[in-house]
């Protein structure tokens, strides 16, 4: 069944198009990949789904029930997640306060602060942050903080998870270990999620769909093999011989 | 067992602090009634401007209703009355302002309070101006005595408000979005609705103790109740104080006014250099108040 | 109807309009290089207006003359802030917006010092300096000669800082630097210095405003604050960091205050300075000729 879908989407910032009637739909339970390359439109995609702009033209649709253009907590209280590709944990709080703080709020709030902390205390050991727990936000590793943004989205308990770029600057063991957390994080929670990524490996291996972004436009859809033989996609990413 | 040892020490202190109008003479007793009015205002005024972080320059517009409605009330409505009314008034204008005042960022959210606190002084100084009256007397005014024990409740009530607020889900919610407004957004932290509560909380006893610090002298003045240095002082005393727990404005409320003690009968303007420089080192040095020098903080007012 | 359009108005609108500009300019040059929001401005005016004050009753020294005192004066008073204060803050504070909020509370500190200082070493009795009161006639108004110097003197260094600012490489450095500080160090601006040279330039500026009031305003240390916030009104309405739009907003704000007492009363005048500054912030964050967002 179709949870999300994104019509005829478009998003300008004062004349530049950053999105360009970028259209496709997302079956519950699936994991959609996002492909493009810097400037395409894939985080600005995101803040759209998500609430944190509104779109300049286009509606989406969540779960029959149309998000584009609300406040961006109500959209969290719909059921959707995202995490921020330059990391926003809260410094002044501990990695456990973090958690605990997203589980009060969103799709699923925790009934209790008591509550909202064994909540916490389980994600953080899901991701293998069990052992930041008690240090500040701002201390930890890169991978650890982007494991923190995985945790606090998956706190709030969505159906939805728009994950970006976690992978990036990780090393090829850390690589594989996300890899692993996803892929367990959504058979557990029933999640479905959107998946933004540039290592290409990684997109490759999660994704069971692939839409494919290209200054601001979709060039291309359908599964990693269909895309990565795509002659637009080649064309957009190995340049035309032409120019 | 700590709890309770807290609950008694608390109530010991709540027994003492009652008992002082029969231990103390007048003038020391008026000294207690500043300290207790300092401190409902400081508790209160930590629960948007220290949890939010939207810190307001211009709260001395919530005391200045406040101390205005009663005045206009005067006799013609009972003081169990007045007071708490003021408190109301003080609190719907947070609600009515609140939502667009709130809207704005940072710094400018700092000036745009002290612009409102003095758009209202002036308003209020036409009316009285228009209505004839440069000033009102009052009279039969209630006992030191009187106003002291209002103001110790109003100050015990501020503090276990910002006390309960601190520990509850919206108190969270405003130190998410002090920390990172929108990331708070995203991950479903209703942002505009909280922050209006917190300033409509944060207005509320003010208010009231404006309503009764204002009875404490026969005239009403505007400018005296809509006073800037208000506002100044209150900040003050938050930043030297901490305002990240109840210890914060405890702390700085007394050290302002063991301060002005000292030198405000000498020389009122020397009271207010220390007090400007003080701010400027806690500022640069001392972030974390004189509370963060008690222990790790790390939720500080000023980073 | 005859009163609103008399030429007696619009001269005073220009007047009082020129003063704002000048005040706002020397915040903007502040506040769009170093991200600074001097809420003590308004006492570096009333500081110059003092030194026009003594140096013309005890040494019978014209207000003109002292101006380039007090721009001096004020310039150093700006460099020692510098030195003394901000490069720590801004050298240490990462974010900009903890940077502007912390430079607040600090210039608030300041002003209160200033003040209280001003009140103890002066007195808080008003003083006036009567200066250049001869009456000129043109075509039915009346304009004093002080009031003609303020207004000539200010247009002139608007004009003459517009053009530092078009033709110069200092100004196109400060441009530069107010648009982006780190692009500005990119590409070879002396970021430090060119803020210094900014801070010292926007003091002096509020000193010069101060000498020039002198002559026709009230001197008390607590009259800067108005001024504070109608510089404040200036910066925001003509754009954050907009010098020259400032320029254009410091005369539009003389005019609203001058006509709005006039439709209303004499009383209202705070009421209307207040109210703009209040309606600015809230409603247009971009301010009337763009430049920096201050609200989501």
């Amino acid at each position: 069944m179709t949870l999300l879908q994104v019509e005829s989407v478009s998003k300008s910032y004062g004349g530049v198009a950053a999105l360009r009637d970028v259209s496709f739909t997302v079956d519950a339970g699936s994991m959609l990949g996002i492909m493009g390359a810097n400037g395409a439109g894939k985080t600005t995609l995101f803040s759209l789904i998500a609430g944190n702009v509104r779109p300049t033209s286009g509606l989406i649709v969540f779960d029959g029930r149309r998000v584009s253009g609300l406040n961006a907590d109500r959209v969290s209280r719909a059921g959707i997640a995202r995490t921020y590709q330059i990391v926003r944990p809260l410094k002044g709080l501990t990695v456990s306060e973090n958690v605990t703080t997203a589980a009060l709020f969103g799709a699923n709030p925790a009934a209790s602060r008591s509550a909202a902390s064994k909540r916490a205390a389980a994600i953080l050991e899901q991701l293998g942050l069990s052992q930041f727990g008690d240090e500040p936000a701002g201390a930890i590793t890169l991978s650890a903080q982007k494991k923190l943004e995985v945790a606090k989205a998956l706190a709030t308990g969505p159906r939805l998870l728009l994950l970006d770029e976690v992978m990036a600057g990780l090393t090829p063991t850390e690589v594989q270990s996300m890899l692993d957390i996803i892929r367990g994080i959504k058979a557990e929670y029933r999640l479905t999620v959107l998946v933004i990524e540039h290592v290409m490996r990684a997109l490759m291996a999660l994704s069971e769909r692939i839409v494919v972004l290209h200054h601001g436009e979709k060039i291309a859809e359908g599964p990693p093999a269909a895309v990565a033989d795509d002659a637009n996609v080649q064309a957009a990413y190995l340049g035309r011989a032409d120019g | 067992m700590k709890a309770a040892f807290w609950v008694i020490g608390a109530g010991l202190a709540g027994a003492g602090a009652a008992g002082l109008p029969w231990l103390i003479g007048d003038y020391y007793l008026t000294v207690a009634l500043n300290l207790a009015m300092w401190i409902a205002l400081a508790q209160s005024w930590t629960i948007l401007s220290g949890m939010a972080g939207y810190i307001s320059l211009g709260h001395v517009v919530f005391y200045g209703l406040g101390a205005y409605c009663v005045v206009v009330t005067w006799q013609a409505v009972p003081l169990f009355v007045a007071i708490p009314l003021g408190g109301l008034v003080a609190g719907i204008f947070a609600a009515v302002i609140g939502a667009p005042v709130l809207r704005v960022r940072g710094p400018y959210f700092v000036i745009l309070t002290f612009g409102i606190a003095e758009l209202v002084k002036y308003i209020v100084i036409n009316i009285e101006a228009s209505s004839g009256q440069a000033s009102r007397l009052l009279f039969g005014t209630p006992s030191v005595t009187d106003l002291y024990l209002i103001m110790l409740a109003l100050a015990a009530a501020a503090t276990g408000l910002a006390w309960t607020v601190r520990r509850s889900r919206l108190g969270s919610g405003l130190v998410a979005i002090r920390e990172d407004e929108e990331a708070a957004q995203t991950f479903g932290v209703p942002v505009t609705r909280f922050k209006v509560y917190a300033f409509i909380l944060a207005a509320v006893i003010p208010g009231m103790a404006g309503g009764t610090f204002v009875l404490r002298s026969t005239y009403f003045e505007t400018t005296q109740v809509f006073d800037p240095v208000i506002s100044f002082s209150i900040v003050t005393m938050a930043i030297i104080g901490g305002s990240d727990d109840a210890r914060g404005p405890l702390l700085g409320a007394t050290f302002l006014v063991v301060l002005s003690e000292l030198l405000w009968s000498t020389l009122p303007q020397l009271y207010l250099i220390v007090l400007g420089t003080l701010l400027v080192v806690f500022v640069l040095f001392l972030p974390g108040g004189l509370v963060g020098l008690l222990g790790p903080n790390r939720h500080r007012l000023v980073r | 109807m005859d009163t609103v359009l008399s030429g007696q108005l619009l001269f005073s609108a220009l007047v009082i309009g020129a003063v704002y500009a000048l005040t706002g300019l020397g915040l903007n040059l502040v506040y769009g290089t170093m991200r600074l929001l001097n809420i003590a401005h308004g006492d570096v005016v009333m500081l110059g207006a003092y030194l026009a004050f003594w140096l013309f009753s005890l040494g019978q020294i014209s207000p003109l003359l002292a101006a380039p005192l007090a721009v001096l004066g004020a310039a150093g008073l700006g460099a020692l802030a510098y030195l003394g204060l901000f490069r720590r803050q801004i050298e240490t504070t990462p974010a900009v917006e903890k940077l502007e909020a912390n430079s607040l509370l600090l210039f608030f500190g300041i002003s209160v010092v200033i003040q209280n200082l001003a009140s103890l070493a002066f007195t808080p009795s008003p003083r006036a300096v009567t200066y250049l009161d001869t009456i000129y006639r043109l075509g039915g108004v009346s304009m004093t000669g002080n009031r003609l110097a303020i207004l000539g003197i200010s247009v002139l260094i608007c004009v003459a800082t517009a053009l530092v600012l078009r033709y110069s490489v200092y100004g196109l450095a400060i441009k530069a630097l107010i648009q982006n500080r780190e692009a500005a160090a990119v590409v070879g601006v002396n970021v430090r210095r060119v803020q210094i040279v900014s801070l010292m330039l926007g003091f002096g500026l509020a000193g010069l405003a101060g000498t020039l009031l002198s002559m026709t305003e009230q001197i008390s240390p607590f009259m800067g604050f108005p001024f504070t916030i109608a510089a404040f009104v200036v910066i925001i309405m003509g754009g954050l960091g907009n010098l020259v739009g400032g320029i254009l907003a410091g005369f539009l704000l003389g005019f609203v205050e001058i006509y709005g007492v006039v439709l209303t009363s004499s009383n209202a005048r705070s009421i209307i300075l207040y109210g703009v500054f209040v309606g600015v912030l809230l409603l247009r964050p971009q301010g009337l000729l763009g430049g920096r967002r201050i609200s989501q």
